[in-house]
This record gives C-alpha cells, sequence and structure tokens, in this order.
C-alpha cells in the first residue's frame, strides 16, 4: 500500500532499542512465552539482571501456568499427555531443587499429592500415577479450589502453594517429548483416548525415563547413587539394565529398612 | 457534518512529526488510542504518538489492518486466551521476520500504545529466537554482557545441574 520508507537515520549498533534496553515488564512477557524450561533456565544464566528476573517466584509460576495451559488440554487429544510422578513430588523436589537463589517451595510433603494426583476419576485410581492431563481446566480449578482444601483441612495451606513451578514444567517436558516420540501403532490402545496419558508415561519410564531430564529420571537409582555413591561404570550398567521394575523394588526395599 | 460519535478516521502524529490518517477501527486496536477516543469523544486533531516514530507507526498500523477484524481479546485480563506458546500465525511470523532493533521498536509500541496480542506476537518472536540457544549463543544474538564472576558462574551452573537436558 504505502510505498516502503526508509529507516530513520538512526546509528545501528548504538540504538536505545537493544535487548538489553527492554523494559523489565517485556523481559518478563518474553520469559513467560519461552516454549520450554530449558530455555528459561538458559536464558536466566546469561546476565545478573535476567536471573533476578527468572527467579522472581511470579514469573517462574506464570511461566508454569501457562506452559502447563498450552500443554495440558483435555479438549484437544492430539495435545500431548503430561504426568506427574508422584515419587518425584514426594521425595524428590526437595533433594534436587537447587539452593540458594531459587526459593524452595513449600508443597513437597505438606500437598496431598495423592489426593491431587490419584483418584482423580480417571479410572486410574489405583495406580502409583496420576495425571493431569484427563482434567479441563476448569476440573482443575474446581478440584484445587473446592476439593482439595477439604481434603487437606488438617493443615490448612494456602491455595497459591498448590501452583506448579519450574521444575513441574520440566518434568512435564520430558513428557511431552516422549509422547512425540511414541511411535504411531503404539499411540493406540484399548483404553482408548483417555489413556494417553498412561502410554506416554509407560513408554517414558520403559524407554526413555533414564535419559531424560533429571528429574524426570529414574528416581530410584538417583536415591541410590545419592546413597552409595555409585562409580561411574556402576552407573552405566544401571543404567544398561531393564529396572523399572528393579529399581521399584529397590525403592520398597529402601522404605522397608527405613521403616525399621 | 461528521456522524456524531463515530468518526470514520482518526489523525496518528508520529515523534518525527508525519501525520498518518487511518480508520478509526484499525486505531482503535490500541487500547490507548481507543480509551482516548472514548473519552474525548470528537478528536479532529492528529493524535501525538510520541514514542513512536513513522516507520514502526506505520508498521504498526499494517499490522492492525491485517487484524482489524480479529475478535477483541475478553476484557478479563486473566483468562488465557493466550494459547500454545511457539504457535505464531503465517503471516504475523512474516510480519516479524524484521531485524532486531525494529523488531524490538515494535514491541515497545505494542506496549506503549496497549495492543495486547502485538506484544504477545512479538515477545514469543522473541522467545522462539532464543529457543534451544546456548547462554553464550544469547548473549552473543542480543549483545549481552556477562557480569557473572567465574565463581557465580559455576554455582549457577550447578544450580540448574538438576534439569539439564541431555
Amino acid at each position: 500500500m504505502s510505498p516502503p520508507t526508509p529507516l530513520p537515520p538512526v546509528a545501528v549498533g548504538t540504538s536505545s532499542s537493544a535487548f538489553r534496553h527492554l523494559p523489565t515488564e517485556i523481559i518478563e512477557l518474553i520469559f513467560i512465552q519461552l516454549p520450554d524450561p530449558h530455555t528459561y533456565l538458559r536464558l536466566s544464566t546469561i546476565s545478573r539482571r535476567f536471573r533476578s528476573i527468572a527467579v522472581s517466584k511470579y514469573i517462574r509460576r506464570k511461566f508454569s501456568s501457562q506452559w502447563f495451559e498450552s500443554n495440558c488440554d483435555d479438549t484437544q487429544w492430539e495435545q500431548p499427555a503430561v504426568c506427574i510422578h508422584r515419587d518425584y513430588f514426594e521425595e524428590w523436589k526437595y533433594p534436587l531443587r537447587p539452593k540458594g537463589s531459587w526459593e524452595v517451595p513449600n508443597i513437597v510433603g505438606k500437598l496431598d499429592t495423592q489426593g491431587l494426583f490419584y483418584n482423580n476419576g480417571s479410572g486410574y485410581g489405583n495406580s502409583r500415577w496420576g495425571c493431569l492431563s484427563g482434567w479441563s481446566t476448569s476440573k482443575r480449578e474446581n478440584y484445587m479450589t473446592k476439593v482439595l482444601p477439604r481434603r487437606l483441612g488438617r493443615s490448612k495451606k494456602p491455595l497459591e502453594e498448590l501452583v506448579m513451578d519450574i521444575e513441574d514444567v520440566v518434568m512435564g517436558w520430558d513428557m511431552v517429548r516422549t509422547w512425540e516420540r511414541v511411535p504411531i501403532e503404539d499411540r493406540d490402545s484399548d483404553d482408548g483416548n483417555a489413556n494417553r496419558t498412561v502410554i506416554a508415561f509407560r513408554y517414558w519410564e520403559q524407554r526413555e525415563g533414564y535419559h531424560g531430564c533429571l528429574c524426570g529420571r529414574n528416581v530410584e537409582f538417583y536415591y541410590e547413587r545419592s546413597q552409595s555413591r555409585l562409580t561411574k561404570r556402576a552407573r552405566e550398567l544401571y543404567d544398561e539394565v531393564d529396572c523399572a521394575e528393579s529399581g521399584r523394588d529397590l525403592k520398597k526395599r529402601n522404605l522397608q529398612e527405613k521403616q525399621y | 457534518m461528521a456522524t456524531p460519535s463515530t468518526q470514520a478516521t482518526v489523525k496518528l502524529q508520529s515523534n518525527d512529526n508525519v501525520v498518518i490518517e487511518v480508520e478509526r477501527a484499525i486505531a482503535e486496536r490500541s487500547v490507548l488510542i481507543k480509551n482516548m477516543l472514548e473519552d474525548c469523544g470528537e478528536v479532529t486533531d492528529a493524535i501525538p504518538i510520541s514514542n513512536v516514530n513513522e516507520s514502526i507507526l506505520r508498521k504498526v498500523i499494517e499490522w492492525c489492518e491485517h487484524h482489524k477484524n480479529d475478535p477483541v481479546a475478553a476484557e478479563n485480563e486473566n483468562d488465557d486466551s493466550r494459547k500454545k506458546t511457539t504457535d505464531i500465525d503465517e503471516w504475523d511470523q512474516k510480519f516479524m521476520n524484521v531485524d532486531q532493533e525494529m523488531l524490538f521498536e515494535i514491541i515497545l509500541a505494542a506496549n506503549f500504545l496497549d495492543i495486547k496480542p502485538l506484544l504477545d506476537t512479538g515477545c514469543k518472536t522473541v522467545a522462539n529466537m532464543i529457543k534451544g540457544k546456548s547462554p553464550e549463543e544469547i548473549r552473543k544474538l542480543f549483545n549481552i554482557q556477562n557480569d557473572f564472576t567465574p565463581e557465580e558462574e559455576e554455582q549457577i551452573r550447578r544450580e540448574n545441574e538438576w534439569a539439564e537436558d541431555r
């Protein structure tokens, strides 16, 4: 339409509109729009200013909730499924959570993860794993604001402590990538669409789990390692064997031992 | 003879004093201008857009023109109508395919004029540029100084170790 307008004579390179001159509110928006948690974490390491923005609780959580909004939606079955590893929540979030500037969240051990991720009405109630992806936004919201507070009555945790944080996105992202790698022929199951989460999870557990993000890897393995400081070779061997079952047994044993 | 309360066009004046006449509906993609028009009723003078130069203003108007029939996002701020993070429609992708400087100028203008979808698209574009890059690559891309001490860097590296992507 209008003829191309020549750019005004601004000296390139000395411009005031460089990335580092963007106001904080815009950098925050960029953080929130990042497509994956690893980019988020990497962007947080480029300078002091970016770090201070990235570690803010508000931005972390905004990014996390936005990410889950975009990736967990039961109205679109093609969306990848996202599982939350119950054990990861209960036992591993604290130790893996970096100390210092990343504020430690208050949810582990206090949040009734069993109630939240277990009997979610998807017919998968007796499993160790629950899923978020089978939930619509309104259902999740309803659950979080109405059902959960009643269940958690004894601990009276404020609701804002139940929100997702960056680790959850790291975990979720790993699941998403896993789902993308599930061969088409494995995607269908007798259980139908509702169990895509389950399929993705099983696949992840069986074939990918040990090689994904650290926090999504075989937690038993890391538990084991932290206990006995395995040598590198031992770790490799451990990775090679199919330890989905044996790992779980180990875990069970460890738990039993703890009780004695 | 102007029709009451609905002028057909408005004049916008860039900070380098160029006046551009646009359809009112297009200008109203900017919440700032929309509110201004609502508050002032008839505006015959050019509205000064003090933070935006002509080339950026034309670019922004071009975007508004293309998107003039988009449904206006719900007033409700927290309603997450911003869907899937990486999705930018094809026209917008082309539109945003400009040099960095201009991209940032567009983002700043969208922020100033309060055009949320354009602001989001701009930020998504930047987010996609960063995607998959190492910290060093990001610093290079945007010319950002690493102001951490080696000790701090090591500390941060350890802090983020838990999440390392393969």
